[in-house]
């Protein structure tokens, strides 16, 4: 019977960067990532980049994304990019305090043999534009090799509040 | 087994880790359904799964609200503000938006005896601090093009208080189908 097994919270204020070490092993092969809290301290964009074996961030050139953005006060745009070191747009311009809705899914991270396949939707205020936004996109990591954990961290400047629980999908 | 019943250690005495909880499962035969325990307080993100949702009189949309008094009453001021893309079968796609309107409307539309099945995710209903957040992918029918779509995006309760009910709604006719709802614990 097919479930989510919780594996680990991580909560960060005032941080550059949030690190979510060894949530990811060869118990799963698919993850479930929830971020209910997600307020920056500037109106960019956060971000999110894999860790390696040895818990280091990658930065490699190695991530392609392409996203749409749905908004509630104007037209979508589609947004696509490639050779990144880093997955960008999990939201954007969500320096408030009023909370997200942000679902992201990590396909075989562990495996060391395939490359690292995402996709996110996520749900946040706008607040220079002040209108509802949304993302949903997908993304990889074309790396064969083992990843085991996730960082997060603000296109510029700190991630005033972050919240993000990691569950495995059995 | 419904996962709700894995949780109370059903399975022949074998340990549960399973932390998708079923909280209610709803068979749906009228034109609105509620869920008035949702149970906010200990879930931060809930998870509702529409299974053959349809209405056979006449095509209809679906929509939403919000209760902060339990169900009593459902909040229909300006607040809700949602972004949905439409994908045809046909190739085409557009775009379904409210910015301030009185209902989470147009969350599905569909068809006449068309089934439609998806879920929808709700993010900090219990924390009287911030908004209420979605996110949802469906599948779906243009009731004005007549072909299948499935729709994805998101949405917001613009307003920081606690949320502990929410009711689905028709414009017209009766539905059919079930709908679940799942609370994603941590411990």
């Amino acid at each position: 019977m097919g479930n989510l097994e919780f594996i680990k919270s991580a909560s960060g204020t005032s941080v550059s960067s949030l690190s979510v070490t060894d949530c990811f092993s060869a118990d799963y092969d698919v993850y479930e990532v929830f971020i209910p809290t997600d307020d920056l301290s500037s109106t960019v964009d956060t971000r999110f980049r894999l860790l390696d074996s040895g818990g280091s961030e990658v930065t490699a050139t190695s991530y392609d994304i392409a996203t749409l953005t749905l908004r509630a006060g104007a037209s979508f745009a589609e947004e696509r990019l490639t050779s990144q070191d880093h997955f960008r747009s999990l939201t954007a311009g969500n320096n408030t305090t009023v909370g997200v809705g942000i679902l992201l899914r990590i396909f075989n991270p562990y495996d060391s043999g395939s490359y690292t396949f995402s996709m996110w939707q996520s749900s946040f205020k706008q607040e220079t534009l002040g209108y509802l936004e949304g993302r949903k996109s997908i993304g990889v990591l074309k790396q064969s090799a083992q990843h085991t954990g996730l960082s997060f961290y603000n296109g510029s400047g700190t991630l005033d509040s972050f919240e993000v629980s990691v569950y495995g999908v059995k | 087994m419904p996962l709700g019943a894995a949780r109370f250690g059903l399975l022949g005495g074998v340990a549960d880790l399973g932390k998708l909880e079923l909280i209610e499962t709803q068979t749906v035969s009228a034109t609105s359904v509620e869920f008035t325990d949702l149970q906010e307080s200990t879930y931060n993100v809930h998870l509702f799964v529409w299974n053959g949702i349809e209405w056979t009189g006449g095509n209809d949309t679906m929509s939403m609200r919000v209760s902060n008094d339990n169900g009593s009453t459902y909040e229909s001021t300006a607040n809700y503000s949602y972004g949905v893309q439409l994908n045809g079968v046909s190739g085409n796609t557009s775009e379904s938006k409210r910015n301030g309107h009185t209902s989470y409307d147009r969350l599905a539309q569909q068809l006449q005896n068309v089934p439609h099945n998806g879920y929808l995710y709700m993010y900090n209903a219990g924390n009287s601090s911030k908004y209420t957040f979605f996110t949802q992918h469906l599948n779906g029918s243009s009731i004005t093009a007549n072909y299948y779509d499935f729709r994805f995006g998101g949405g917001v309760y613009s307003v920081a208080e606690t949320v502990n009910a929410i009711k689905f709604f028709t414009g017209t006719y009766s539905m059919t189908g079930t709908i679940s709802l799942y609370g994603i614990a941590e411990s």
